[in-house]
C-alpha cells in the first residue's frame, strides 16, 4: 500500500483525531487569513495614499544661469522610482499685441516686461496648488493642453477672453503666439503697492506651457524639476539618485508630509498584523506540533512496524505530512469560506467611523488564500517534522521491543 | 543455506562492555522450523532483531544467499528478505484484515487470509475486531503476503491460550515445510521449542545443557551469549 493510501485511510478511520486537527488548523488558517488581508489591504492603502498625496523631490537650480537640461529631464523620466515629472521654468518677457498692468511710471526695463512662467502642469507645484491663485474660468495647462493662463485683471485690462491669442516676444525680438486656455485671480491683486514694476505684479504673470516656453527661450532648461515618485517608501533613494547626478546644480527638497502623516495609523495597524501573524504562526505551529507529538505515541509502533516491514522513512514522512496537509488544506477551503464574513468583520472594526478616519478596504482575495497555503503548508512541514523525526531516529528495535512490553 | 550468521557479536550502545552476544556463527535453511531458547535477557530478541535488519551486529556480518545483507542495505533485507511476526502481532489498527496483510507485499491477501483460516466475513472488519488468536494469524498472512524466504517470529505464542497457540504452531510448521520457508521463532516455551526441526539454545554463560531441557534431541545446537 503506498503512502497516500494510508494517509487517506488514516484519516478516514480516525474520525476525531481528523475532526479536532480540522478544528485547531481552521482556527489558525483564519486567523492567518484574517492578518493577511488587514496587511495588503493596508499595503493597497498605503499605495493608494502614495498615488494621492504625491509624495516628491523638487529640484532646484543654484544658480540662474545653469538649469536643468532637457537631456538630463529625459534621464530623471527614465527612472524606475518616477512616476511623474513637473518642469518649471521662469524667465522675462515682453508683452507684444496687449498691455501689462503697471501701476508705477518708471520707465525701467522691469516695467516694462511680465514674468512668463512655464508648466508641464500647471495644478501642480504652483501658487494654483498652494491655493495662492484660483483658476477662474477655462483649463490648466496640462498634457494636451498648451496655450496660456493670464490674470483676470490683464484679461479686462485689455478685453480678452479665452480662446484669444496673445504674442510675447524675449529680449533678441523672438516672438510666440499663445492661446488662452484659462484665466486665474489670486485675490492679492489690490493689495500690492503701486510703486511695485510690472515685472513683479501678479496681473503680469503669464503661464506659458513648456514647448511654447522652449520655442521662445530656445530650449534654455529648468529652474526647477518636481520629480513624483511612484512608491513614497523610496523617496530617500530617489533623492540619493538625483543628488548624486545633479547635485552640483541643484538642491533637493523632499515633500512627503502629508503621506507620512496619512500613512502612520496605517503603519501601526501593519505592525501590529505582523505581530499577530508572527504570534499565529508560531502559536500554531506550537499547538499543531504538540497534537501531533500527543498522537504520537501510537503512531511510534506504527512507524516500527512499518519499517520493519521494509517501509522506508520518507515514505512514513510523506504519509504523516500528507495526512496534516489534507486536513490543512480542507481548513484552507473552510477558512476561505468565512473569509468574506471575516472581511466584513474586520473592516467594520478596523474602519469604525467614530473612532478612526482611517479608510480600508479588507476583502478576500486570491492572493491571500495563496499566501495561506505558502505559511500554512510551512507550519505543517514544520509541526511533522518536530513531531516525527525523534520518532523517525528512533531505533525500530527499541520501540517494538517497548511496545512487547 | 538461506541465512549465515558468521561471527557476530552485539553490545548495546551504552553497555559496550557488556556484550549479549559474542562471536556468533549459524546457517539457516530453507524448509526448516528453528526455534531460538533461553533465558530472559539471554539475547534472544536481539539475535532475531539481527537477523531481521533491525539493528546492526558490532562485529561480523549476516549473509543472505551468500551475501552482506547490509550490501543492498538493511531496509531492502527487511522488505524482499525477511517477514516478521510479533508477540503483539503489531497490526496497522486502522486498517482492514485484507489491508493489514496487504501491506505485507504483492500476494493475494483473500488466498493468504484463507490458508490462515480466517473466515471471509472478517476480512473487511477492522483488524482490531478480530479475537487475540486470529490477529496473530492475520500477522503470519502478512508476513506470507511478502516473498521473503525467511520468516521471523518473537514469540508468536506469548499471548494466546494453549488451543490456539496449537494452531499457530502448526500454522508455522506449515510454513516451512509445505510453502518452503526458513522460519525461526523466539520463545520461551518448551512445548513450542520441542516442535522445531532444530533448536538453538542461547545461554548467558550459565550451566544449564541443552541435553537437559530436551531430553532425546541431538539437534539442539547452543550459542553462548
Amino acid at each position: 500500500m503506498t503512502f497516500y493510501q494510508l494517509a487517506f485511510r488514516y484519516l478516514k478511520r480516525k474520525k476525531a483525531k481528523t475532526i479536532l486537527l480540522f478544528c485547531v488548523l481552521l482556527i489558525v488558517s483564519a486567523m492567518i487569513l484574517s492578518t493577511n488581508m488587514i496587511l495588503r489591504a493596508t499595503a493597497d492603502s498605503k499605495a493608494a495614499i502614495g498615488e494621492k498625496t504625491k509624495a516628491k523631490v523638487v529640484m532646484g537650480i543654484l544658480k540662474e544661469d545653469d538649469r536643468i537640461t532637457l537631456d538630463e529631464v529625459e534621464w530623471i523620466k527614465d527612472l524606475e522610482e518616477v512616476s511623474d515629472v513637473n518642469c518649471l521654468a521662469k524667465n522675462d518677457g515682453f508683452p507684444v499685441n496687449f498691455q501689462l498692468i503697471t501701476n508705477s511710471d518708471s520707465t525701467e526695463e522691469s516695467n516694462q516686461k511680465a514674468s512668463i512662467l512655464s508648466y508641464d502642469n500647471l495644478e501642480n507645484d504652483s501658487g494654483f496648488s498652494e491655493g495662492v491663485y484660483r483658476l477662474d474660468s477655462g483649463s490648466y495647462i496640462a498634457e494636451g493642453i498648451k496655450g496660456v493662463v493670464i490674470n483676470t485683471y490683464l484679461a479686462d485690462a485689455n478685453q480678452l477672453k479665452s480662446g484669444d491669442m496673445i504674442e510675447v516676444e524675449n529680449a533678441n525680438g523672438k516672438r510666440v503666439s499663445l492661446k488662452i486656455v484659462g484665466i486665474f485671480l489670486s485675490g492679492n491683486e489690490s493689495k500690492q503697492p503701486d510703486g511695485m514694476d510690472s515685472v513683479n505684479r501678479i496681473e503680469n504673470q503669464i503661464f506659458i506651457d513648456n514647448l511654447s516656453y522652449a520655442d521662445l527661450f530656445e530650449g534654455d532648461g529648468y529652474a526647477r524639476v518636481a520629480v513624483y515618485c511612484k512608491n513614497p517608501e523610496q523617496l530617500s533613494v530617489l533623492e540619493e539618485k538625483l543628488n548624486k547626478r545633479l547635485s552640483e546644480k541643484a538642491d533637493s527638497v523632499t515633500s512627503d508630509t502629508l503621506y507620512q502623516q496619512m500613512a502612520l495609523p496605517l503603519e501601526q495597524i501593519t505592525r501590529a498584523a505582523k505581530l499577530m501573524l508572527a504570534l499565529t504562526l508560531m502559536a500554531g505551529t506550537a499547538i499543531v506540533s504538540l497534537l501531533l507529538c500527543m498522537w504520537m505515541r501510537t503512531r511510534q509502533r506504527e512507524a516500527a512496524i512499518f519499517i520493519s516491514i521494509g517501509k522506508s522513512k520518507a515514505s512514513i514522512f510523506l504519509q504523516a505530512f500528507l495526512e496534516s496537509f489534507l486536513v490543512f488544506a480542507l481548513a484552507v477551503f473552510g477558512s476561505c469560506g468565512l473569509g468574506n464574513f471575516m472581511a466584513e468583520v474586520l473592516q467594520g472594526f478596523l474602519t469604525d467611523p467614530e473612532t478612526t478616519d482611517i479608510s480600508l478596504e479588507v476583502l478576500l482575495q486570491f492572493k491571500d488564500a495563496g499566501i495561506l497555503a505558502g505559511l500554512g503548508s510551512l507550519l505543517i512541514l514544520a509541526a511533522v517534522i518536530v513531531s516525527l523525526l525523534p520518532i523517525l531516529k528512533t531505533n525500530p528495535k527499541e520501540t517494538l521491543s517497548k511496545m512487547e512490553g | 543455506m538461506v541465512l549465515e550468521v558468521k561471527n557476530v557479536s552485539y553490545a548495546y550502545k551504552s553497555q559496550k562492555e557488556k556484550e549479549i552476544l559474542k562471536n556468533v556463527s549459524m546457517q539457516f535453511e530453507e524448509k526448516k522450523f528453528y526455534t531460538i531458547v533461553g533465558a530472559s535477557g539471554a539475547g534472544k530478541t536481539t539475535f532475531l532483531s539481527l537477523l531481521a535488519g533491525l539493528d546492526m551486529p558490532l562485529e561480523g556480518t549476516i549473509l543472505y544467499d551468500g551475501e552482506d545483507i547490509q550490501a543492498k542495505g538493511l531496509n531492502y533485507h527487511r522488505k524482499h528478505h525477511v517477514s516478521l511476526v510479533f508477540q503483539n502481532y503489531n497490526l496497522i489498527d486502522y486498517l482492514t484484515t485484507e489491508e493489514n496483510v496487504r501491506l505485507g507485499g504483492p500476494k493475494k491477501p483473500q488466498d493468504l487470509l484463507e490458508k490462515v483460516s480466517i473466515p471471509q466475513e472478517d476480512w473487511k472488519r477492522n483488524v482490531l475486531q478480530l479475537s487475540g488468536g486470529q490477529q496473530q494469524r492475520v500477522a503470519i498472512a502478512r508476513a506470507l503476503a511478502s516473498s521473503a524466504k525467511v520468516l521471523l517470529a518473537d514469540e508468536p505464542t506469548g499471548n494466546l491460550d494453549e488451543s490456539t497457540a496449537e494452531e499457530i504452531i502448526e500454522l508455522l510448521k506449515r510454513t516451512a515445510h509445505e510453502l518452503g520457508k526458513c522460519v525461526i521463532v523466539v520463545t520461551h516455551s518448551k512445548y513450542l521449542a520441542a516442535q522445531a526441526d532444530e533448536i538453538i539454545m542461547i545461554k548467558d554463560g550459565s550451566i544449564e545443557s541443552a541435553a537437559e531441557v530436551f531430553p532425546g534431541r541431538e539437534d539442539v545446537r547452543n550459542i553462548y551469549g
